[in-house]
């Protein structure tokens, strides 16, 4: 018995589906293969029962109108499944497309206010109730009154009217 | 389709954001010019100044150095100059014959501060003065008084 791949060329072989190459190649192998020889025999024998015996069927309709109905119960189907599908819904639809903006602004956001923080300009290194004094007056004081709104930095300078 | 194009454009608006987000302190900064106010203030127990031309206070100011630990009760205005100064800049105010004052604009809401009394420098403040607050120099005068330069920004 022939394992199913040589089975399967010889059923090709005898059905014509084989190129040259391949053709040539199983011809060497049935001249020295009585087993092939007889299984081609066999498969030939049922090709020729076959298209002996194919039962014919006949449609009512012309050929046109029978294939044309065919094609239409398919179109048919095809709509029914496009119909039945669930639309996006109008939520979903606006997360998809807003959720990611929001993000993105908010990550641009956190970088522009670090922006702010981290700059090196010496002006936005002094917050906005620290108050540096440099002074060549050693008694100096600095007060601040938080509610008044007003910084109060003074000195022992002696003015004279 | 749509979905595609505000894809697109949501991008876009983030790179926007992001842009102004960085940018748009820097343009404030950069085109500001501050308009700021200094008062000459002489503080007294007297319920009035020999100096005719000395005019009371006005009560904001008078209300705030109120609120302020001093035991003056009456506060004279002595002179007012209002100024402008460019970030980066440098604008020396004369408030009397004997006091003066130079403002630097170092952005955002800072300024920075050096004060003068009779040419020589008597210190340097650099102090965040964003509108409404003020920002008090002061010293012991003759007589048990004082004086005051008040700085503000006044828009």
């Amino acid at each position: 018995m022939k394992e199913l791949k040589t089975q399967l060329e010889l059923q090709a072989y005898v059905d014509g589906q084989l190129g040259p190459l391949a053709t040539w190649r199983v011809e060497r192998k049935v001249a020295s293969d009585p087993e092939a020889r007889a299984l081609i025999a066999r498969f030939e024998a049922l090709k020729r029962m076959l298209a002996a015996n194919e039962l014919e069927r006949c449609v009512p309709e012309p050929r046109e109108f029978y294939w044309s109905a065919i094609a239409r119960q398919i179109e048919l189907l095809q709509l029914r499944q496009r119909a039945s599908g669930k639309p996006a819904r109008p939520a979903l639809w606006l997360r998809r497309l807003f959720v990611p903006a929001l993000a993105t602004a908010a990550i641009a956001l956190l970088i522009g206010v670090a922006a702010l923080q981290f700059n090196s300009s010496p002006a936005r290194s002094v917050s906005r109730h620290e108050v540096v004094v440099a002074v060549a007056d050693p008694g100096a004081v600095t007060y601040r009154d938080h509610a008044s709104g007003v910084t109060l930095v003074w000195f022992s300078y002696p003015a004279q009217n | 389709m749509i979905a595609s194009v505000f894809g697109k454009l949501w991008v876009l608006g983030a790179l926007v954001v992001i842009a102004v987000s960085t940018a748009a302190p820097q343009a404030v900064y950069a085109g500001g010019e501050r308009k700021l106010e200094a008062q000459l203030i002489w503080g007294t127990n007297e319920a009035e100044s020999p100096d005719p031309n000395h005019k009371p206070a006005e009560p904001e100011v008078q209300r705030k150095l109120r609120s302020l630990p001093f035991k003056w009760t009456n506060y004279f205005e002595v002179n007012r100059v209002q100024f402008t100064v460019a970030q980066g800049r440098t604008n020396r105010v004369v408030m009397s014959k004997e006091c003066e004052i130079a403002v630097r604009s170092l952005g955002d809401t800072v300024i920075e501060v050096t004060l003068f009394g009779k040419g020589e420098r008597v210190g340097t403040i650099t102090q965040a003065l964003p509108k409404g607050e003020l920002l008090v120099t002061g010293g012991n005068a003759p007589n048990f008084t004082a004086w005051f330069v008040v700085i503000r920004q006044i828009d």
